[in-house]
């Protein structure tokens, strides 16, 4: 690279939580006028780099340099003095007020009798968009605008306080296609201007058509930096996804019987288009994609949260219309949400009452329960579920995540089931109770039940399911058997590169 | 061009709203000879002032998502101490500073509750209703005591001979409000907040600063109301605020005050008190109850809640399709 000014260097940051390693001796460093984008999978520690570099996280160790000077990011306001803006996925923006409050919300002009100066704010808001390329009126209340409107917008805020660092963090994810073209043109045009972008995204074809250097994170480690010239998809996602074997779980094949779950063409909420999928008794379907792909609105329809329109189900041979999760529930099919305790779980509740729930709401006889025989006939549920509790009476606000993560299954267990749909099993769980859940799905598995799985976590989805089923933007791209792929393929599936049916 | 039609959402409201003023006061004009007249009118304005401030000051709470139930509690507390200091201790003037100081010191009460012990603003503000009206009652027991007439002239004066000065006042402090909302940091973060406080905080406003302000900001215009009201007894009465807290919420809500925060301003809770008023007034010219002035006031607080909501659900839905 010709002398350009060097806008931020990181070197050998370091981070450490209790038990994980986030960031381990990580480099990195940005130019006026480039587009670096930072890759690798999820927990890769992308997040927590940025995490320091925007003074939310202290790092344990290491440099970080703006313009040259070596500098001490203590926390977010020091970031922004600093001129470095952060795009988040998810908006700031403040929907009752107009464009131009939200640019200077926090920041307002004020004349010198300490009056808000509306004049200067409209005339500073017509600079910021039209130095953009943004034909948008600066007093529009911004609700009713289109999400790449909203998403230049919050970049336009990072123009106001002059920020020369511009991190964005998956800014793709909410946008159509044809919104996300005029995003790169907005991005390419800020890079004209000299401002140097950290470009955060899974998208691989993004990732190539924005970007001058790549930098890949694997488990907290830095990998390495490759200029975009010089580097390929293929090269980038072995750096990504490095040697790593993934774990090996014992799959039983001679478990697989019957379809349970026939799903075709099944179409309903948005990101659900088109369907089709078996689910036999006895095996685990995971899949895999990335977010927004559709994975849990397809788990959610099929529970009946979100009405189908079109397409047919057929459960147990029999046509099934999923229309509430009460019929599902009374059909045998079970749901563990990703977000267990704000969905699923009564935290002030004993062991007893959230395991009972199900059952006891499904099967009561004119709203009458007998408790006490419920509670005899829980306790072995309890024993072989390893729900570790010094009492069944115990709050389950007491338990720690993976023990909540057995009660909700032993909720189902209790109720039975013939299909359980599970959404990211393991997420906030630690290492030893992730095994036992896997060793929970697989005796679900010998008991005859269906398991569907989704997962963010590839090693999670190749080490426990038999077969995978890949979801982008709505649809189902490809299904493998597991032992016939590999994360390759898997993931360039995920990421749209390829559109391979199978 | 452009710049009109985007703010005409708002103005259309309010521009309704007023219209609607109008109608209620031009049509039973027509038929009724008593309405038509300057006393009517006079009277009108006269009632509006109190509960005008009060509505005032409620629309800064209920701006930011939040709601103020202590209001008429103040209104209470302000009439009796005004009854019972004025006369004795002799200073009008000290008796005026000592009303708003009180009040002010029940906002911050108001304000710390809600930021230091995090209790929801419903919650708190009934907490302090209780405390307040507890203090009034044990001030004064019974209605009585004296408002001395050097202060009740400052308001029952009328200009031109019908105008009220009470009204003026009113005007005064509408005035100031809408310049406080509109013309200020802190007016413009009051709408960011209520828009969403998290975003609001992550802009780098001191959110607990602003609602501090706000809840004072309320306390005070409900004691100035207290004041008005003083002023048109002559005399004090404990229970005389009750009712001014929910037909404060009411006139505010009418006025296009949104109640989940961000959206309206004084200019439209001042079209809310005045239709409130005029529908007292109208209710009392066919001879019904004015009990039945508050089940109206709750029926409106309850309808436009769940006009809201069902707005909500449909923007909602909408974003569901998208």
């Amino acid at each position: 690279m010709e002398n350009r000014r060097c806008l931020l260097k990181m070197v050998d940051v370091a981070k450490s939580f209790p038990g994980v390693k986030a960031l381990d001796g990580v480099n990195f460093s940005l130019e006026e006028g480039e587009i670096h984008a930072l890759v690798g999978e999820n927990g890769a520690g992308k997040t927590t780099l940025m995490n320091v570099l925007g003074g939310v996280l202290k790092p344990d160790s290491g440099q970080i340099f703006i313009e040259g000077k070596e500098t001490d990011i203590s926390n977010p306001l020091v970031a922004r003095e600093l001129g470095i803006a952060f795009i988040h996925q998810e908006l700031n923006l403040i929907d009752e007020l107009s464009v131009m409050e939200n640019l200077f919300v926090g920041n307002e002009p004020v004349t010198r009798k300490k009056t808000i100066d509306w004049r200067a704010m409209e005339q500073r808001s017509l600079e910021i968009l039209e130095k953009l390329g943004l034909d948008l009126d600066p007093h529009q209340i911004v609700r009713r605008l289109p999400m790449s409107l909203k998403q230049m917008i919050e970049i336009a805020k990072a123009l106001v306080f002059e920020a020369q660092i511009i991190v964005m963090d998956e800014p793709t994810s909410s946008l159509t296609e044809g919104e996300a073209e005029i995003l790169f043109k907005l991005i390419k045009n800020l890079k004209s201007h000299g401002k140097g972008i950290i470009y955060i995204s899974h998208r691989m074809e993004e990732i190539f058509e924005l970007s001058d250097r790549i930098t890949v994170l694997r488990n907290g480690s830095y990998i390495a930096t490759k200029d975009t010239s010089s580097t390929n998809h293929d090269e980038l996602v072995a750096l990504m996804i490095g040697g790593d074997p993934g774990q090996h779980f014992h799959k039983d094949e001679s478990l697989r019987k019957d379809v349970v779950l026939d799903i075709r063409n099944l179409s309903g909420h948005d990101l659900v288009k088109d369907i089709t999928l078996q689910v036999r008794a006895g095996e685990i379907l995971g899949i895999a994609g990335l977010v927004g792909a559709g994975r849990t609105e397809l788990l959610e329809t099929v529970f009946g949260i979100y009405p189908p329109r079109k397409g047919e189900i057929s459960f147990l041979g029999k046509p099934f219309k999923p229309s509430s999760p009460r019929a599902s529930i009374k059909a045998g099919i079970a749901y563990v949400p990703e977000d267990r305790v704000a969905k699923g779980l009564f935290l002030d509740f004993d062991l007893y009452e959230n395991i009972a729930l199900v059952k006891s709401e499904r099967d009561a006889i004119y709203g009458h329960t007998h408790l006490p025989k419920m509670r005899t006939e829980m306790n072995p549920v309890i024993g072989t579920m390893g729900i570790r509790t010094p009492s069944p009476r115990q709050q389950v606000k007491n338990l720690s995540g993976g023990n909540r993560q057995k009660v909700i299954l032993a909720r189902w267990v209790y109720a039975g089931m013939r299909v359980l749909l599970i959404n990211e099993p393991t997420r906030g769980i630690d290492v030893g109770a992730k095994s036992e859940i896997y060793q929970l799905l697989k005796r679900l598995n010998r008991e005859g039940v269906a398991i569907v799985m989704v997962s963010s976590d590839l090693s999670e989805i190749f080490g426990v399911s038999h077969r995978i089923a890949v979801m982008h933007e709505g649809r189902i791209v490809a299904v493998y058997d597991a032992d016939q792929t590999d994360r390759q393929q898997v993931l360039s599936n995920m990421t749209g590169l390829i559109h391979s049916k199978v | 061009m452009r710049r009109v039609k985007s703010i005409s959402d708002s103005k259309r409201q309010l521009i309704t709203l007023y219209l609607t003023v109008l109608g209620m006061y031009a049509i039973p004009a027509l038929f009724s000879a008593p309405f038509r007249s300057v006393q009517n009118a006079t009277n009108i304005l006269n009632q509006a002032a109190p509960i005008g401030f009060v509505a005032l000051g409620q629309t800064f709470p209920i701006l930011i998502g939040g709601i103020d139930l202590s209001v008429g509690s103040v209104v209470s507390l302000t009439t009796a101490l005004a009854a019972v200091y004025m006369a004795t201790s002799g200073g009008i003037f000290t008796g005026v500073c000592l009303c708003l100081f009180a009040a002010a010191v029940v906002g911050l009460v108001n304000g710390l509750v809600i930021n230091k012990l995090r209790v929801e603003p419903l919650i708190a503000t009934l907490g302090t209703t209780g405390v307040v009206s507890g203090i009034t009652l044990a001030i004064m027991p019974y209605p009585g005591g004296y408002v001395p007439s050097g202060f009740t002239n400052w308001w029952s004066y009328r200009v031109f001979g019908f105008f009220p000065l009470a009204f003026v006042y009113f005007l005064v402090g509408l005035l100031i409000c809408h310049l406080i909302l509109n013309f200020t940091r802190f007016g413009r973060r009051v709408y960011a907040l209520g828009g969403d406080e998290h975003k609001a905080s992550v802009a780098g406003i001191k959110v607990k600063r602003i609602k501090m302000g706000v809840y004072v900001l309320s306390s005070v215009f409900a004691s100035i109301g207290g004041l008005a009201l003083a002023a048109r007894m002559r005399s004090g009465d404990p229970l005389a605020g009750n009712p001014f807290t929910l037909s404060s919420i009411a006139a505010v809500i009418v006025g296009g005050t949104s109640f989940t925060g961000g959206v309206g301003g004084v200019i439209g809770t001042a079209a809310g008190v005045a239709i409130m008023g005029l529908l007292s007034v109208i209710l009392n010219i066919y001879g019904i109850s004015p009990f039945f002035q508050n089940v109206l006031a709750g029926l409106i607080v309850v309808a436009a809640v769940v006009f809201n909501s069902i707005r909500s659900r449909s923007i909602l839905q909408a974003k569901g399709r998208q």
